[in-house]
């Protein structure tokens, strides 16, 4: 083994730096204020807080809507996986594309559609049960506002979360195993059931966790639609912006990272265990085992149903910002969209601003740690991907809180600035772009490159002639997902927006809150559509550059 | 493409000598009309900020040393006071009024009232009829049976409504009674809010029946914005926010923020206040048609108020588990 270049040692202390400063210290600093007393002293006084009723109920509460969520979206996963991949009902290309969009889209607006449906004011409740029906749901004790109605959005908002990770486990499973079973006189479901499912478990419970997880961090959707029902996350939030109590909010985000972060390092285990994937060298594929027509009903008639609901929500989004005054008047305008782009102009551009600033930025750090830990020796490369994969577990949240309070004190001062939003986005999306690198790294043979460098040519020269062109796709690709993730975060950036520089989210989540419906939905299709727009023209990009390549969900 | 930015907003801020930094607490809509006044009366520009008040108090404070704004307006006296003992506000007489009712100038003069907002109900009558409940007249009507599960308001830690609300039973009853009466009133409560005129909106919507907030943010976000939404008072005597303003310590332009304050309590302006429906700190001035003539106020004790704000929050907390 050659002696590390000098130039490579150079890059890896300064991604070691970077990701001191940006990952590891807002993080150390959200532990050392909740162990801190008045003085700056240690101390474990915070922690009696956790024996408080308002602090030990969100805890038991996130746990509780994340214990229902994880099952639910797992089985509305499922369905859509096996619809798509599994059967010939017709359409199911739309319901795979179905799914992907709403990974796209900002994770509230299906709550701010739930408020718009089922509130005291919906379209269901009131414009066809109460009006029409005489059917009073909220005497009935309905309520769209707590866990239920939490569970019924982030369901939908989190199933496609399992049905990417089971398509990839489905398509690992070999059919001729489920055959065999078939040809040994199974039916099509004692093989579903003792063969397909068993073969998914490993899936099934990764999923589940992940979920889990996401429904822990979630903030945008309880925000919303909690009512009473607090979670952790929003708890933390009113602490640290409401009450002025950065210890305690510390302490609950710390609650919030604990479960998060092992759950995610079990899952990621789960999923590579290498025992479960039957996928074999041979290359003889058996044709996959698809449902009968019994089976083929149930998962789409889940999967059509989910699918239904999804585009219900939406579409009520649509409908509720053109709406005059939700709930007094329901004549119809476009005026909300006048004012959106009148009155939050500059919420929008910061948006577009700030996405497009971090975007390649994530891009650059994305290759360089991938880079770093699959093509070299350097010292500390495998801390390295242990801390981007932390990173990528921690709730944004937690993250907020850490960048809030970091950066608020010397010796680095960024609050207030663009350049706190830009750090937080970049290093925050940084995972989802190394990951795209190194699985494409993966691919390629490091011969290729050996052989530059043993015609003579510098790493750096390796890495910009040869390595970076043949993983641009990947590359591409997740400059698209880091765009729409900054377009769309919430939780992590509303602790650190201001005055100077505000987010469109952030813009839209204080609309609801304050009950301006119909001009956060507007803002909403308006953020949906710039979403959407870029990440449809970027992948249309890729597709037109690097005709070979397949865009790939992360 | 960062540098852009920003040098354009070092250019800017140099282009704009005559130009008077603010914060402001107050509604955007709201706001926008003083400042957009102000200019058109003095022909100073105004480059203003809305925060809510809590964050107006911690950027204060974070910018002691290299203050960025010259003029805070329409905060909560209770706010103003903190920053006041702080050292972060700087004595200013106005030229224009130098007598105010009690309470609504501090002593050193390191902030004066603008503006006074009375807390209020909001109902909205359809939902109360189908409950079969009157508008509320009185703090105790609230914990009724009918109202159950219709109540809402702000987190007592989160807003400064809120905890106007707070520190007015309990400086009705008592705090040992005030504190009852929020734990008896949790159990009528639908949900909280974190901003205090959220749940305005909420009752327009009918998502609950009846909100506690102040009077001219249920007039300003209720009927005037085409929702059924009543305005009733407590029999029993209401508190007030008193809406103020202070030159910060340092401004940058500390003769652009004394000229706003000379402004803002000058007669012509105070009399425009009524528009907003809120009361005037002149007497020289109509009080807004909107609010009854013989509204009964409290004699709201500011410093205790101050004084007593964690102790009483803490236990307000206890008592409802929020």
């Amino acid at each position: 083994m050659k002696r590390t270049p000098l130039s490579l040692r150079l890059l890896t202390l300064l991604t070691f730096v970077a990701m001191a400063v940006f990952v590891v210290f807002p993080l150390f600093t959200v532990l050392s204020t909740s162990v801190k007393d008045g003085q700056g002293g240690f101390t474990l006084e915070h922690f009696r807080a956790l024996g408080r009723w308002q602090h030990v109920r969100p805890v038991l509460n996130s746990l509780l809507l994340a214990v229902l969520v994880a099952p639910l979206g797992t089985a509305v996963g499922l369905a859509f996986a096996f619809a798509v991949s599994r059967t010939a009902l017709r359409g199911r290309a739309a319901l795979g594309k179905l799914a992907q969009l709403s990974v796209i889209a900002p994770p509230f607006v299906i709550a701010l559609s739930a408020v718009l449906l089922f509130g005291r004011n919906g379209v269901v409740t009131k414009g066809v049960l109460l009006d029409r029906l005489g059917l009073d749901l909220y005497a009935l004790g309905f309520d769209i506002y707590g866990l239920g109605g939490l569970v019924l959005v982030e369901t939908l908002s989190y199933f496609p979360t399992a049905f990417l990770i089971l398509t990839g486990v489905l398509a690992a499973v070999d059919p001729a195993i489920e055959q065999a079973a078939m040809s040994l006189g199974a039916g099509r479901r004692q093989t579903f059931f003792k063969v397909t499912l068993p073969l998914a478990a490993p899936g099934l419970f990764a999923s589940m966790l992940l979920i889990f997880i996401e429904s822990l961090a979630d903030f945008g959707n309880p925000l919303i639609l909690g009512g009473r029902f607090n979670v952790l996350s929003v708890q933390a939030y009113l602490e640290i912006t409401g009450n002025d109590d950065a210890a305690g909010g510390s302490l609950l985000a710390m609650v919030l990272l604990v479960p998060s972060v092992a759950l995610y390092l079990l899952q990621s285990a789960l999923l590579s265990r290498k025992g479960f994937v039957t996928v074999s060298g041979k290359p003889a594929r058996a044709a996959p085992f698809a449902l009968g027509p019994g089976g083929s009903r149930v998962v789409g008639g889940i999967a059509w149903g989910g699918a239904a609901a999804v585009l219900l929500f939406y579409g009520l989004v649509v409908y509720g910002s053109l709406v005059k005054l939700w709930g007094a008047d329901s004549s119809l305008t476009v005026e909300h969209y006048a004012r959106a782009l009148k009155v939050s102009w500059a919420d929008i551009r910061d948006s577009v601003v700030l996405a497009a600033i971090s975007t390649p930025l994530t891009a650059v750090l994305g290759v360089v740690a991938a880079y770093l830990i699959e093509r070299t020796q350097v010292f500390g490369r495998r801390a390295l991907e242990v801390l981007s994969i932390l990173n990528f577990a921690v709730p944004g949240t937690v993250v907020g809180i850490g960048y809030a309070l970091a950066f608020s004190r010397p010796p680095l001062v960024l609050t207030g600035t663009a350049a706190l939003v830009v750090a937080l986005f970049s290093f925050r999306n940084m995972p989802v772009g190394m990951k795209a690198v190194s699985a494409a790294l993966k691919q390629v043979d490091p011969s290729l490159e050996e052989a530059a460098q043993n015609l003579g040519a510098s790493p750096a020269r390796v890495l910009g002639r040869v390595t970076l062109p043949l993983v641009a796709p990947a590359v591409f690709s997740s400059l698209a997902f880091a765009f729409v993730r900054a377009m769309t975060a919430v939780s992590a950036v509303v602790f650190v927006v201001s005055g100077s520089w505000n987010l469109l989210t952030v813009a839209i989540l204080a609309m609801v809150e304050s009950s301006d419906l119909s001009q956060a939905a507007a803002l909403s299709v308006v953020l949906v559509v710039l979403v959407l727009g870029a990440f449809e023209g970027m992948q249309a990009l890729v597709r037109r550059l690097f005709p070979s390549s397949r865009p790939q969900l992360s | 493409m960062l540098r852009l930015p920003l040098l354009l907003l070092v250019l800017s801020s140099l282009a704009r000598a005559e130009t008077l930094t603010a914060y402001t607490a107050l509604d955007r809509g709201e706001a926008a009309a003083y400042f957009e006044a102000f200019t058109r009366d003095t022909g100073v520009q105004v480059r203003w900020v809305r925060l809510s008040s809590g964050e107006t108090l911690a950027r204060v404070r974070a910018e002691k040393e290299r203050p960025q704004a010259s003029l805070w307006f329409g905060g909560p006296s209770l706010d103003l006071s903190v920053a006041a003992a702080d050292g972060l506000l700087e004595p200013y007489t106005p030229k224009t009024l130098d007598t105010f009712r009690p309470g609504q100038r501090d002593a050193q003069w390191r902030w004066v009232g603008f503006s006074v907002g009375v807390l209020a109900f909001a109902s909205n009558p359809e939902v109360l009829a189908r409950k079969k409940a009157d508008l509320p007249h009185a703090w105790s009507d609230l914990l009724q049976p009918p109202y159950a599960n219709e109540v809402s308001m702000a987190y007592a830690y989160t807003s400064g409504t809120a905890y106007t609300v707070l520190a007015t039973v309990a400086q009705l009853f008592g705090e040992e009674k005030a504190v009852a009466y929020f734990a008896a009133l949790d159990k009528n409560v639908h949900h909280y809010t974190r901003s205090g005129a959220a749940c305005v909106t909420q009752v327009g919507l009918a998502e609950v029946g009846t909100c506690i907030a102040f009077a001219h943010d249920i007039l300003n976000k209720g009927k005037a914005k085409g929702y059924p939404v009543e305005l009733s008072f407590p029999a029993e005597g209401t508190g007030y926010e008193v809406a103020s303003m202070a030159v910060i310590a340092g401004a940058p332009q500390r003769e652009l923020a004394q000229r706003f304050v000379d402004w803002a309590v000058s007669q012509p302006v105070q009399a425009t206040l009524q528009r907003y429906h809120r009361l005037p700190v002149r007497d020289d001035v109509p009080r807004p048609s909107s609010l009854p003539a013989d509204l009964k106020l409290i004699d709201f004790d500011t410093e205790k108020a101050i004084a007593r704000r964690r102790p009483l929050i803490d236990a307000w907390r206890e008592a409802t588990g929020q």
